[in-house]
């Protein structure tokens, strides 16, 4: 059987050379040109100018309308979020790419002005949360140094030697379940740790996006022009960018460009979205790593009592 | 430690919920790329816009391409924590508040435009009132200049009757007289000769020219009496006419203020019925949340308080109007019934004078004239009750007199 695999192995090697190798061997997938080949210049319309762009001015003043209704939505929920120390709307990419320290979840170590860090604004949540997670650390370790202890007395003081063997086996146990608790703490921050960082990779992706106009090239954008200030923000902008202004008998009125404005509506909503399910997370894992070192000393009588 | 231990399952939880916001990092990264740059590109509207449109599906899909990678990678977790379809429910308790608040809003626009309404069309029955008062007195001072020129008429034509018997009877009797001295002195009629050869003397003929005289005084007597009879008759005309015009006029009055207190009371009732809402409605809300809110869900909690606000509202609303409607019904129904008795239109709190007119009318009978007087004020029982005592006197001598002329025909 093995001979087998090895020989279809070689022959698969030798025929992914071969079509690399000579061109008219090529197996690439592609469209059905033989029915119809729709394969060429796109007859669009190749005007560059951005006024062409511009909607109507009844669809884009009704845009702007629809523009506006979404930055109240986004004013009020910047002020309600003052509340918890964050002077800004929670944009869906502020909260997934860990930007807003009251739904920061790492609680080993905190930001500042996190839920569980030293200057929240709402008071000592967070101490008094350490204050558990550390308490119940410590009486999960002293059980297992007690039982520990109890254990070793016995096997001193005990002379059959299947006991011995017993209680010996015993204290391995209570020493794994030892090393265990303190490795689930460290489990824990590297847990942490491990998605704080492929987070801030993910935002590097963005970050690194071009929108100066030119297509082709990515670049890095300056300071003034970055997507990182809020996705939201950023299509508002574009709303506007696009939509250029009309006249209404004596008033210049701005439009917004219908795209750029439904983006930004769908961000809004999904920020509201997020941030209700950011705050339910936050509450889960807090809730899930306070019970961590209970859940060891549960698995840890279980064995023994099954042992 | 492996084995059916807690520890894996807890941890499969807790890196679930955690790894979670790394899944949507990436995802979020990949869409926004193509978004963004699309949105800058700007090689043509066509391509602009179609660009655009990508991205609009592509970030409406975002949950639902979330929850399919997790799948695949099998980090599906039971909470569902920090996914986009777990903070659908919290936003959806969100915008159910935000209905519920306009219901409560709507309460308070009923509890003020019912107030409001309520209090304007009270002041407009009032004045409505007013003006009626002024218009009973217009109405009552027809029928007593009515009822005054009706015995007026009665007179004349008793006068008339009485007093053209009386003219007749007196010359007749002369005339009698005189052809029945004259028949028991010669045995003869008058029709048989002339002169005084016949036997009629000249006392005779004396007597008989004033019988004739007294029979032509007494017949253009009755004339003056006949045309006097017909003016006051005319000025009776004249009299029930304005009587009806004004009754009239108090009809439709009297139908505009049960109108305007019909809107009153709705207006009003209204406004009862708001505050009656409200007041059921908020507890039943925090009744409701409290409800959801033991059942660990932020959405259902508000969902729960709005319905459970709501349905009271309803069931107070409901009540409240099936109790107007019959209340209402009822008024319908007396109504009907005293227009049948030819009360005319009035109101259950009308009830009261009503049957002491009715009373009134079987104790004193009717004037003859079928006025619609329902709404009698003390002054005005007073008013028709000397007016009863007038027509009655009248009534009292017009019989004597008649008594006298039968018995002495």
């Amino acid at each position: 059987m093995r001979n087998y695999t090895k020989k279809i192995s070689i022959i698969l090697i030798f025929v992914l050379v071969l079509n690399y190798m000579f061109p008219v061997m090529q197996t690439y997938a592609m469209v059905n040109t033989t029915y119809y080949n729709l394969i060429g210049t796109p007859t669009a319309n190749q005007d560059s100018s951005e006024a062409d762009q511009e909607p109507g001015d009844l669809l884009g003043i009704i845009m702007l309308a629809v523009l506006q209704t979404g930055k109240l939505i986004e004013t009020i929920g910047g002020f309600l979020m003052g509340l918890f120390g964050t002077q800004v709307f929670p944009w869906a990419d502020y909260i997934i790419f860990n930007c807003i320290p009251i739904l920061d979840v790492n609680f080993i170590n905190p930001t500042s002005t996190s839920l569980f860090g030293d200057n929240f604004s709402g008071g000592s949540v967070g101490k008094i949360f350490r204050n558990i997670y550390f308490t119940g650390l410590t009486i999960a370790v002293g059980f297992l140094g007690i039982v520990v202890a109890i254990m070793a007395i016995k096997m001193a003081i005990s002379t059959i030697a299947s006991e011995k063997a017993r209680y010996k086996e015993s204290i391995v146990t209570l020493l794994t379940t030892l090393v265990l608790l303190f490795g689930t703490h460290y489990l824990l921050s590297f847990t942490f740790y491990l998605n704080e960082k492929m987070v801030e990779i993910a935002s590097t992706i963005v970050k690194n996006i071009d929108t100066s106009g030119s297509s082709g090239t990515v670049t890095e954008i300056s300071d003034t022009n970055n997507v990182v200030s809020g996705m939201g923000q950023y299509f508002y902008d574009k709303a506007l960018e696009l939509g250029g202004d009309t006249q209404v008998l004596f008033w210049k009125i701005d439009k917004a460009a219908p795209i750029p404005t439904v983006l930004y509506m769908i961000f809004v909503i999904q920020s509201l979205m997020f941030l209700f399910a950011y705050f339910k997370r936050l509450f889960y894992v807090a809730i899930l790593s306070i019970i961590a070192p209970f859940v060891v000393i549960y698995d840890f009588l279980k064995k023994s009592l099954s042992m | 430690m492996g084995g059916k231990g807690i520890f894996g399952p807890w941890f499969k939880e807790l890196a679930t919920l955690i790894f979670t916001q790394t899944i949507q990092a990436f995802l979020l990264a990949i869409i926004m790329s193509i978004i963004v740059g699309a949105l800058s590109a700007s090689n043509g509207a066509g391509s602009a816009y179609g660009a655009g449109l990508l991205a609009v599906i592509a970030l409406s899909q975002f949950g639902k391409i979330e929850l399919l990678i997790k799948n695949i990678f099998g980090v599906t977790s039971q909470f569902n924590a920090g996914s986009m379809e777990s903070g659908k429910g919290g936003l959806l308790g969100a915008w159910a508040a935000m209905k519920g608040a306009k219901h409560l809003a709507n309460n308070a626009g009923k509890i003020v435009g019912g107030t409001v309404g309520g209090i304007k069309s009270g002041i407009h029955t009032r004045s409505l009132m007013a003006q009626r008062k002024g218009l009973q007195a217009e109405v009552d001072a027809d029928q007593e200049a009515f009822n005054l020129a009706e015995g007026k008429v009665k007179d004349a034509q008793n006068t008339l009757i009485s007093g053209a018997d009386a003219a007749m009877t007196e010359a007749g009797k002369g005339y009698l007289r005189e052809e029945g001295a004259k028949a028991s002195r010669d045995g003869t009629t008058s029709g048989g000769g002339s002169g005084s050869g016949l036997g009629i003397s000249n006392a005779d003929i004396k007597g008989l020219e004033a019988a004739i005289r007294k029979q032509t005084e007494a017949t253009a007597k009755l004339a003056a009496n006949q045309a006097k009879l017909d003016a006051k008759k005319n000025s009776m005309k004249e009299k029930q006419e304005k009587l009806t015009g004004s009754q009239e006029r108090l009809k439709a009055l009297d139908a505009q203020i049960m109108e305007s207190k019909k809107k009153t009371s709705d207006r009003l009732a209204m406004a009862r019925s708001g505050l009656a809402e409200t007041a059921v409605a908020i507890p039943a809300g925090v009744v409701g949340a409290s409800v959801g809110l033991a059942g660990g869900d932020i959405g259902k909690a508000v969902t729960y308080g709005i319905g459970a606000a709501g349905a009271a509202d309803k069931l107070v609303s409901s009540t409240m109007a099936t109790g107007r409607a019959g209340i209402q019904g009822s008024k319908e129904i007396i109504r009907d019934v005293n227009e049948q008795r030819g009360f005319g239109v009035g109101s259950v709190s009308d009830q009261k004078r009503i049957i002491k007119e009715e009373i009134k009318k079987s104790t004193y009978g009717t004037s003859g004239t079928g006025s619609s007087t329902n709404l009698y004020t003390k002054k005005e029982e007073l008013g028709a009750k000397r007016n009863y005592e007038k027509q009655k006197a009248r009534y009292d001598a017009n019989k004597a007199a008649n008594k006298y002329n039968a018995s002495n025909m």
